[in-house]
């Protein structure tokens, strides 16, 4: 309803912000936070967080960049970058359920680990020159096709399979679904390590679309796949939210930010209309759920 | 009653968009639309490049100028700021690109739709603009910061370690004058580079590491701070370790940022040019593109209170760098 | 009764919806009596506690405490007049002692202070602000002393200063009763009490009942257990359907009347089971874990196998170990190949997902049934649900409903339906009939016998005595995780099964007395751990680099982590309660502009006073906002501080305009730059700070209750604290402290620039928790945040003394992340070791 309104406001504003073209060329920069945003949801709907998405993406992006260095075809780089960051995802993962931590604290520990080993590894220096070839793959029409892909496979599996349901339990309560034999170690595993496998195309597609692979992509981007995760509706404490959900809030926070920047021209004032997004849309949620 | 606060506020929020829609779309016009990118909209170098261009938008009379770019300098938004002016069909896009390989792609496609675009302060790939404002190569400020570090030590018998403390490690430009600082280094042989460390564009780690550079490395004669937030915070650093005089300290900066440390001699001298006269050029070379009235082949370009100044290739030149010292610098007030 | 009234209670009612949960109940309950509370479940006795404990606000009736009306709603009104409860669930602080879970919401304090105490009241009061006296630091000794008194009153000898994670359910709700002694009560209002106690438990319970009416105290006592009625009270009221039924006196009664009073019928006398056990389906050979040892045991098909033994004996970890849920560490379970189903014992927290329908929750243990292929398919799902619905007779008007909107007795049902969907050969029950009613009861029994009945063997643990005699074919009796005999139906008796679960006395002092100073040592550990990490570091790097433990670089290591510790205080006291803020990185920068920008003689030229001032108002305030939009609007914190940490940082560059400061007045200067007695004034102040939040958390009442209510929220409430009052004082703190933080760390540096702090959230976040602060809450401290602080600040500064030159800024942050993840595994095995 939000966005409606948005895009009602935005329109009598500049009809020319509206146009199809407009928003198609402003979604290109969209892709790559709704890509990580959708195992982002999974993991958040089952009580987790993985704060280390960025990190991932960097490492395997400097990944990429280094196989394409040394001679490998960009398209098989480009899996390979998808396998690192599932790698790196199932590191997660692992430490999480092999630790019994809490995962915000692994995953802000490897955040930093993650970032510091994609710096290590390119010695912080940029990798360019890809072939055209691969730039296609960076276009906005193939990042969108990867996340409805995802997106729908999501929602798919949250709907429709015993693992959907084995999510939303483990959200509500992890013991139950231990003591219902649900495999809760299995399905955190799989899931921190899509969100990494995530984050890889992410990075695979940046570079594709920067041609460009460097220890810096995507850093502070998982706030981003959070902020758009919760403002869909996502409880932060789990069990509550879906795919649904998470595309509105999706677009909400991509169509305000373009929208206040088109029309205000000032970044500090996308900062702060962002943040009030977030907060009164949560508030608004509380007081309409106390009210009913 | 929370809800109600909650919907009014965002009304309110809202209700401001079309209220101060009127006063935009009056002064539309036939005018000159220029869009002035900066790396990172907020830092003083920047704004008062800005102040120039506006003073050359105020003398050309014809010019809209809007000025905005990223405050944390993320490219990403850069080149989304660059798209949404080719959608709104600016007249000119003037780029300073934090990093060229992401913001190249847009600056092309708004080429394609037909908008001048040029750079300034940095460079992008040639395909990616039609002129670059230059003010100075990354060969040169890096030649530049080592001559003057030299000199600041004596000349070319200058002896001693230096270290190097950037902004992030991944930064683009600053990684740029690091390899052409290396490149100048061996020329005076008793200067031994023994470090380079990352600030991040923090002034307090910048002020940390020059502290422990100098404990770790007692022989520590010089240190490059080669972003604007690390120069004060090397500065201070120095200077509250008692080291003003003993150690040097040298980066690019405007005058106004670092007129106290060169005042108190902890800085001998600092690298930059006329921040005011660079926007001043950038909107003038904008404008003649816009108008016709600069063609490829032009070797100089009038440019209003500067007057001419020489085009090499396809680069306007701003002229030669500027190092302000003690005596010098209070002529400069930007 | 003789006595006079103490609590009348008249005409109560309160509707749920359209629902009456109470219609018009009446009775009175005397001084000095124990007065029984008896109905089904759904009866209304949740209903009316609530409401005599002040949780609950009735639509229309009164209370009144002899002749005198209660005020109705308030939990601290209610305990002022004396009215206690001791809940079913346990709402004990886990992660405090005795002595601090009895006194918290109600802390003794020594006299003085009085500027601080009034200082600190707005945050402390009590919900409904009521005249509580309360000074500002705790009085211990005081305390220490009265908790003995209590525990002497009760005749209990438990550890007073451990936390309570490590006591048993009955010590804890040994506790729960001196924490209504030590309010003065005269009503006590125990919600089945004895659910699970051990026989043994309840008889130490029963005993301090019977002194408590004997010292005038009155109890209500509820329960569904009617042995208890018939041995303990004096009188008897009996709700059903939300209606008054009646009271009446235990002699004018027996049993039969009472049941027939609760349910409105006559029931069915259960008649015995013939049992004709087949051939073995499971046998357990020399199972030992960490709870039990060489253990024995056959089930055979069709037998009903009852495991009995006290609470804590090892019943439940034996049965989780043989269904496979827990590792163990040696032995064999045969099963042959048939199933083995556990259905637990608590069905909250392990066996229903309460917010779920009851479809959803009776399918969960047989998804890939109802999902061939790894589709769910709604048809089957539905058949299974249906089929349990109506096997089972869960009533409900749809399987869609929401397992939390059914009765304990339906839930129970809805939990056994999910395991019998598996369709097991073995089922093993883990106290199937815990705080369910009379009728609900009978039913589960009638549904385990029959399951016996079509050959499914099972293994039932449960601490009521009657329910064991009544349904075993065999009873194995586990001691202090062995077993101590078996008896047969026709042999077993009560006493005989008491006999054999009773530990040797002098055996369980010891273990209660020798457990104390472990754990104590091992609560310290947790910071020790880190402590030494740092430690460590020192000395490898000053190996390599002796100038590194040079006086002067140990400075220079303190004074660049004071801002850090400064914020990280706040953080801690934040993290404590069980709530984040991220907002402080933006806090920094926005504090630090204002009070640049106000000191500027370029830009407002005001005094240094004033924009210090204005400084630590900014802190102050934005945190009074973070704590309002999460104490009152009810938003996450994280939610509420992810949005504030764009906005402080839209907002700072706004302010900024673009411009850097480079003219801060020397007088500004002299905070970062200056130094008192040689010692730098950022130390001084991150001194102050960490020894005042320090003690705030060890001496004073606030602090006592910040951890309670991080350690358990909802019992806080029941204690009387006001979470909203602790919220938004914690993140004021932070506020603030972030915002001092900021004064000592900016004016050290020649330039305020836009962006000061950022990143600096996660630093501080990172350095608490490597601290050992856990995120769940209630655990942690200053010490531990301060040197998780120490730990990391020092890695970059390590790093250049190594020597390693540009390589090393390259994996700066790997070893950063490294030493982070190295710090949380440290302390992950740490607590696994507590833990065993």
């Amino acid at each position: 309803m939000l966005l409606v309104l948005l895009m009602i406001v935005a329109w009598r504003v500049d009809p020319a912000f509206v146009s199809w073209e407009a928003q198609s060329l402003l979604a290109s920069h969209l892709w790559e936070t709704a890509i990580m945003a959708v195992p982002m949801t999974l993991v958040i709907l089952i009580g987790g967080i993985d704060l280390s998405v960025g990190a991932i993406l960097a490492v395997s992006a400097v990944a990429l960049g280094l196989a394409f260095q040394h001679g490998l075809p960009p398209y098989a780089a480009a899996i390979l970058s998808v396998i690192i960051g599932a790698f790196l995802g199932l590191a997660n993962g692992w430490l999480i359920t092999g630790l019994r931590a809490q995962p915000l604290i692994i995953t802000l520990a490897t955040l930093a680990a993650y970032r510091g080993i994609a710096e290590g590894i390119s010695l912080a220096k940029p990798n360019s020159g890809f072939p055209a070839t691969f730039l296609a793959f960076g276009s906005s029409s193939f990042a969108a096709i990867a996340f409805v892909v995802l997106a729908g496979t999501a929602a798919f599996i949250l709907a429709k399979t015993p693992t959907g349901r084995a999510i939303y339990v483990m959200g509500h309560n992890e013991t139950v679904a231990r003591f219902s034999r649900l495999p809760v170690d299995r399905i955190k595993l799989i899931l921190y390590g899509s969100s990494g496998a995530a984050a890889g195309l992410a990075g695979a597609i940046m570079v594709a679309r920067r041609n460009t692979a460097k220890a810096d992509l995507g850093a502070g981007i998982e706030l981003d796949v959070i902020t758009a995760v919760v403002l869909g509706g996502v409880s932060i404490n789990g069990g509550k939210g879906g795919i649904f959900g998470l595309v509105l809030g999706l677009f909400l926070v991509h169509e305000t930010r373009e929208f206040v920047s088109w029309r205000w021209q000032k970044d500090e004032v996308v900062l702060i209309v962002i943040g009030l997004l977030l907060i009164l849309s949560v508030l608004l949620q509380r007081s309409k759920t106390e009210d009913g | 009653m929370k809800r109600c606060c909650a919907l009014i506020l965002l009304i309110a929020l809202i209700g401001c968009g079309p209220k101060s829609e009127d006063k935009a779309s009056s002064d539309g016009g036939k005018k000159i639309v220029i869009a002035l990118l900066p790396k990172k909209k907020g830092v003083p170098y920047f704004t008062s490049c800005d102040k120039g261009a506006e003073e050359a938008a105020k003398e050309l009379g014809d010019v809209e100028l809007i000025y905005d770019g990223p405050t944390d300098g993320s490219p990403e938004k850069a080149a989304s700021m660059i798209e949404q002016w080719t959608l709104k069909k600016v007249d000119v896009i003037a780029v300073s690109p934090n990093d060229a390989s992401v913001v190249g792609p847009a600056m092309k496609a708004a080429r394609a739709k037909g908008i001048h675009v040029i750079t300034w302060d940095a460079d992008a790939a040639r395909d990616t603009r039609e002129m670059m404002v230059n003010q100075g190569t990354a060969k040169e400020i890096g030649y530049k910061l080592v001559d003057v570090m030299a000199q600041d030590l004596g000349g070319d018998g200058a002896s001693g370690d230096v270290a190097i403390v950037t902004a992030a490690i991944t930064a683009p430009n600053q990684t740029e004058w690091i390899k052409y600082m290396k490149e100048r280094l061996p020329n005076y042989p008793g200067l031994k580079l023994v470090d380079v460390k990352a600030s991040n564009e923090d002034q307090k780690l910048a002020f940390t590491v020059t502290q422990d550079l100098m404990k770790a490395y007692p022989n520590i004669k010089g240190i490059f701070a080669i972003s604007s937030t690390a120069f004060p915070g090397a500065a201070e650093a120095i200077k509250q370790s008692g080291m003003s005089g003993k150690v040097m300290v040298t980066g690019l900066s405007t005058p106004n940022d670092m007129r106290q440390a060169v005042k108190d001699g902890t800085v001998k001298s600092v690298v930059l040019w006329k921040t005011e006269d660079l926007g001043y050029l950038t909107v003038m070379v904008a404008h003649a593109l816009a108008k016709g009235d600069l063609t490829p082949e032009a070797t100089t370009f009038h440019a209003g209170r500067l007057g001419d100044r020489k085009i090499e290739g396809d680069n306007v030149l701003l002229g030669d760098l500027l190092v302000f010292t003690k005596d010098n610098i209070d002529n400069y007030k930007f | 009764m003789h006595d006079p009234t103490l609590i009348a209670i008249q005409q109560i009612t309160k509707f749920y919806g359209g629902v009456t949960a109470l219609g018009a109940v009446s009775f009175e309950i005397a001084k000095g009596e124990v007065h029984a509370l008896c109905g089904e479940n759904g009866a209304g006795k949740s209903t009316l506690n609530k409401i005599l404990s002040g949780s609950l606000l009735p639509d229309s009736g009164e209370i009144t405490v002899e002749n005198r009306p209660l005020p109705m709603g308030s939990v601290q009104a209610c305990q002022d007049r004396g009215i206690s409860i001791v809940h079913q669930e346990s709402t004990a602080f886990l992660h405090l002692n005795a002595i601090d879970n009895i006194f918290v919401g109600r802390e003794l304090t020594a006299p003085g202070w009085g500027f601080f105490r009034k200082l600190s009241l707005p945050f402390a009061r009590n919900e409904q602000g009521g005249g509580v006296g309360w000074g500002f630091f705790l009085d211990r000794r005081q305390m220490e002393r009265k908790t003995r008194e209590l525990m002497l009153r009760l005749g209990e000898s438990l550890p007073i200063d451990v936390p309570l994670l490590n006591l048993t359910t009955a010590q804890r709700q040994m506790v729960s009763i001196a924490r209504a002694l030590a309010r003065d009560c005269r009503l006590l209002i125990m919600d089945e009490p004895t659910s699970s106690l051990s026989a043994k438990e309840s008889a130490a319970l029963f005993r301090i009942v019977r002194q408590l009416r004997s010292e005038g105290v009155s109890i209500l006592w509820v329960t569904h257990r009617l042995d208890e009625v018939f041995e303990l009270a004096d009188r008897v009221t009996v709700l059903r359907d939300g209606k008054y039924v009646g009271t009446r006196s235990i002699g004018e009664l027996d049993r039969a009347e009472l049941i027939r009073m609760m349910v409105g019928r006559e029931m069915a006398t259960i008649t015995a089971r013939e049992s004709n056990p087949a051939e073995i389906a499971l046998t357990v050979k020399g199972l030992s874990g960490p709870a039990f040892q060489d253990v024995n045991l056959t089930v055979r098909a069709g037998e009903i196998v009852a495991l009995a033994g006290l609470v804590g004996a090892g019943r439940s970890e034996l049965a989780r170990a043989i269904a496979g849920i827990d590792s163990y560490d040696a032995g064999t379970i045969e099963a042959e190949g048939r199933a083995i189903s556990y259905v637990p014992e608590d069905r909250q927290h392990q066996g229903l997902a309460l917010p779920m329908s009851i479809r959803e929750n009776l399918t969960l243990s047989v998804l890939p049934r109802i999902a061939p292929r790894h589709l769910l398919i709604r048809a089957r799902e539905n058949q299974v649900a249906q089929q349990y619905m109506q096997e089972l007779d869960i009533r409900a008007d749809s399987t869609a409903r929401p397992v939390e909107s059914l009765s304990g007795g339906n839930q129970q049902k809805v939990l056994l339906g999910k395991w019998l969907a598996t369709d097991p050969q073995i089922l093993i029950l883990d106290e199937p009939t815990r705080g369910i009613d009379v009728g609900a009861k009978a039913e589960i029994h009638r549904h385990i016998r029959a399951l016996a009945d079509r050959g499914v063997a099972i293994l039932l643990i449960s601490s009521e005595m009657p329910e064991v005699l009544d349904l075993a074919d065999r009873i194995i009796v586990l001691r202090e995780g062995q077993v101590a005999g078996e008896l047969s139906r026709s042999e077993a008796t009560q006493e005989k099964l008491l006999a054999l679960s009773l530990p040797d006395e002098s055996a369980e002092q010891k273990a209660v007395q020798s457990k104390e100073p472990i754990v104590d040592r091992l609560a310290r550990q947790r910071e020790i751990g880190v402590g030494a990490l740092v430690a460590l570091t020192l000395i490898v790097v000053s190996l390599v680099n002796p100038r590194f433990l040079s006086i002067e670089n140990l400075r220079d290591l303190l004074i660049n982590a004071a801002p850090i510790a400064i914020a990280a205080c706040g953080m801690t006291l934040v993290i404590l309660a069980r709530e984040i803020d991220i907002s402080i990185g933006s806090l920094m920068g926005l504090s630090a502009a204002i009070m640049g920008i106000i000191a500027s003689p370029t830009r407002m030229g005001g005094s240094v006073p004033l924009s210090i001032a204005l400084a630590l108002a900014t802190g102050l305030s934005i945190g009074l906002l973070n704590g309002a939009l999460v104490a009152v609007g009810r938003v996450p914190s994280i939610i509420v501080t992810l949005g504030m940490l764009t906005i402080l940082r839209g907002g700072t560059d706004l302010l900024m305009r673009g411009q850097w400061i480079t003219d801060i007045p020397p007088g500004l200067r002299v905070l970062g730059t200056g130094s008192v007695l040689g010692v730098p004034i950022s130390l001084w102040t991150a001194a102050i700070c960490l020894i005042c939040t320090g003690w705030l958390l060890a001496r004073t009442a606030l602090g006592r209750r910040i951890v309670a209510l991080g350690s358990n929220p909802q019992a806080a409430v029941y204690a009387g604290i006001s979470p909203t009052r602790i919220r938004l004082f914690v993140f004021a703190c932070s506020g603030l402290l972030t915002a001092i933080a900021t004064l000592v760390s900016v004016t050290r540096l020649s330039t305020i620039e836009s962006g000061i702090g950022v990143g600096f959230e996660l630093l501080v976040v990172t350095c608490v928790v490597v601290g050992g602060t856990s995120i769940r809450g209630g655990q942690g401290s200053v010490l531990g945040s301060f040197f998780g602080t120490l730990l990391l600040g020092s890695v970059a500064t390590m790093l250049i003394f190594l020597r390693l030159g540009e390589m090393s800024t390259y994996w700066e942050r790997a070893i950063q992340g490294a030493f982070i993840l190295a710090a949380v595994m440290m302390d992950n095995l740490a607590r696994r070791r507590a833990k065993s």
